[in-house]
């Protein structure tokens, strides 16, 4: 008996738990469309924890990260059905050119504070968006880049793919938190001038945690396109359905939790496709409404919230 | 020679703040530094830890220039204030805001933990390790002030008024701990309204008024000098 109250309550038992789920899932979901849903809800929890390590726990909140997404997207498409590249090395190559481009977007915008940082990253995203579309003979343009063979063939495999890097991306926040690194981000969000006095240097920090928020969406972007099998600049560069989405999954789920990103993602999933059977596509209004719902009853998130009545149980 | 101060000035827009003040630190001693409100004692720790960029002057710490240093650099270079106006962490609780001050001088998150728990040990605060920040009073944040100030290993340590507010019970534990502090090898500057304190735990004691200095010398010294008992304490203490 006490073996089965230890493992009760031992603190990793929901992660394993969902962890069994999320293996079983496929060869209980038959039907592609709830397989499809579920691919979504791991894709916007990637990209919710990827946002979630730079808005939540360093406090910078960002409105273009879209302009990490299309990034990662084109790289890897690019670098394939130009050079020929592998897909899988696409991955990688994805998110080290969002990285990359990081540094001097980071550079530049965290001289700015508070809003103006979460504005001027938006106008990157843009900027790179024209840059694409006009920028013909390299990027297609308008017309966008069509992938004939995907990095995998079946639905169910992708499903495993998406799983395995979420997990991935999971993983890395949670062990980041832990660490030097995330004390440090969770100093600079609390306050910055204290950070300071204790020996952070605060631009540097921030750059690091846009980097690594920037590596994952980037990976995500071209994991996505392999997903869509098309993409163009208004896709994938788009600051309502994926800059400010990223935005929303981690603030419904709660901003600065482990658990936020999955479940406001699969709070964004179901309320997209239930009010797409509903109203068509009036999204943006029910999109304005949770924002508008979430601000007045859940100012911490879903899982904020839950944490305030329930203790422990979520560890931040 | 700890600390060099020569000729620190610092003017905001119709106001010198800091009128070419000179002051030294000894290794190992303890210098008070006093005035009325608005004297400009919180200043001078902000010109030395890099908040503020000197208008003149110089400062040196083990003999380098720190008249162009940031915060986080004066601090890696054993300069650590605390801020008068409390500055706790309030996410992360006692113990994880002394483990960030211990991250100055160590990577790995187990031997930053050891420290911390040494230091909370030593402050006297190990009982409240696991509460939020947040939730502290201000006896408590203040001296988590210091905790986490110490945790950065600091060479020299600034204090800003760690004593306000607190009662007498608190303030003898702080003057106390202070003593301590300086036992540990770590040099302080404390500034400090709460005068019993301050006169019996200086060495020496610097007096600032109207952005100036305008005395030095040994606690005695300083509280039989006409020229601060007319414009320190009898400014400041008639209105008390
Ligand atoms: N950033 C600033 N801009 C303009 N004036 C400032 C600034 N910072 C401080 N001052 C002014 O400089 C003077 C000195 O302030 P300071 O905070 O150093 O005083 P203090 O000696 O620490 O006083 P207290 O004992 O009340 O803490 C004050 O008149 C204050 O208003
Ligand atoms: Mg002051």
């Amino acid at each position: 008996m006490t073996k089965w109250n230890d493992i009760l309550k031992n603190r990793h038992l929901p992660a394993v738990l969902l962890a069994l789920i999320a293996l079983v899932l496929p060869l209980v979901l038959r039907n592609e469309y709830y397989l499809h849903l579920a691919i979504l809800i791991l894709l916007w929890t990637a990209l919710g924890a990827s946002w979630n390590l730079l808005g939540g726990y360093t406090g910078q909140v960002s409105f273009g990260h879209s302009v990490f997404f299309g990034m990662g997207a084109y790289v890897s498409l690019l670098l394939h059905t130009k050079l020929g590249v592998s897909l899988w090395m696409g991955l990688l190559y994805a998110g080290i050119a969002a990285s990359l481009i990081a540094i001097p977007i980071g550079w530049i915008c965290f001289r700015l504070r508070g809003p103006y940082f979460s504005l001027s990253i938006l106008a990157f995203s843009e900027v790179l968006r024209l840059i694409v579309l006009h920028w013909k003979e390299v990027t297609e343009g308008a017309v966008g880049i069509l992938l004939i063979n995907s990095i995998v063939d079946s639905k169910v495999s992708f499903y495993y793919l998406m799983l395995i890097v979420t997990a991935i991306i999971l993983l890395v926040v949670n062990f980041v938190v832990k660490r030097k690194l995330g004390f440090y981000f969770i100093a600079i969000r609390d306050d910055e001038e204290a950070a300071e006095a204790l020996g952070i240097y605060t631009t540097r920090y921030k750059i690091y945690s846009l980097m690594i928020s920037a590596f994952f969406t980037g990976v995500m972007g071209s994991l996505f396109a392999n997903y869509t099998s098309y993409i163009d600049p208004y896709i994938v560069f788009s600051v309502g359905d994926v800059a400010i989405a990223m935005v929303l999954v981690v603030v419904l789920g709660g901003i600065g939790t482990f658990w936020g990103p999955l479940v406001g993602a699969i709070c964004v999933v179901m309320v997209n496709e239930g009010s797409r059977l509903m109203f068509a596509n009036a999204s943006v209004l029910i999109y304005g409404a949770l924002v508008v719902i979430v601000i007045l009853f859940l100012p911490k998130g879903v899982v904020g919230s839950l944490k305030q009545y329930t203790g422990k149980w979520f560890h931040a | 020679m700890l600390l060099e101060v020569n000729g620190l000035t610092k003017a905001f827009a119709g106001l010198v703040a800091v009128n070419e003040v000179d002051f030294t630190v000894q290794k190992g001693e303890i210098l008070g530094l006093i005035g009325p409100n608005g004297a400009g004692k919180t200043t001078i720790f902000h010109l030395l830890t890099g908040y503020y960029t000197p208008t003149a002057g110089t400062v040196l710490f083990n003999g380098k220039d720190m008249t162009r240093v940031t915060p986080p650099a004066a601090c890696r270079l054993g300069l650590t204030r605390t801020f008068q106006i409390v500055k706790p962490l309030v996410q992360l609780t006692v113990l994880e805001n002394v483990m960030v001050g211990a991250f100055a001088k160590i990577g790995n998150a187990k031997k930053a933990k050891e420290l911390a728990l040494e230091i909370l040990e030593f402050t006297g605060q190990l009982a409240c390790k696991d509460m939020l920040a947040g939730n502290l009073t201000l006896g408590m944040r203040k001296r988590l002030e210091v905790s986490r100030a110490l945790a950065t290993q600091p060479e020299l340590l600034l204090l800003d008024e760690t004593m306000a507010g607190l009662n007498s019970k608190e303030i003898a534990d702080a003057v106390k701990l202070i003593m301590k502090i300086r036992e540990r090898g770590i040099t302080l500057v404390v500034i400090e309204h709460v005068m019993k304190a301050i006169m019996s735990i200086s060495d020496r004691i610097v007096v600032i008024n109207y952005g100036k200095k305008i005395m030095e010398g040994c606690p005695d010294a300083v509280c039989n000098d006409q020229q601060v008992i007319q414009a320190y304490l009898g400014a400041d203490y008639a209105k008390r």
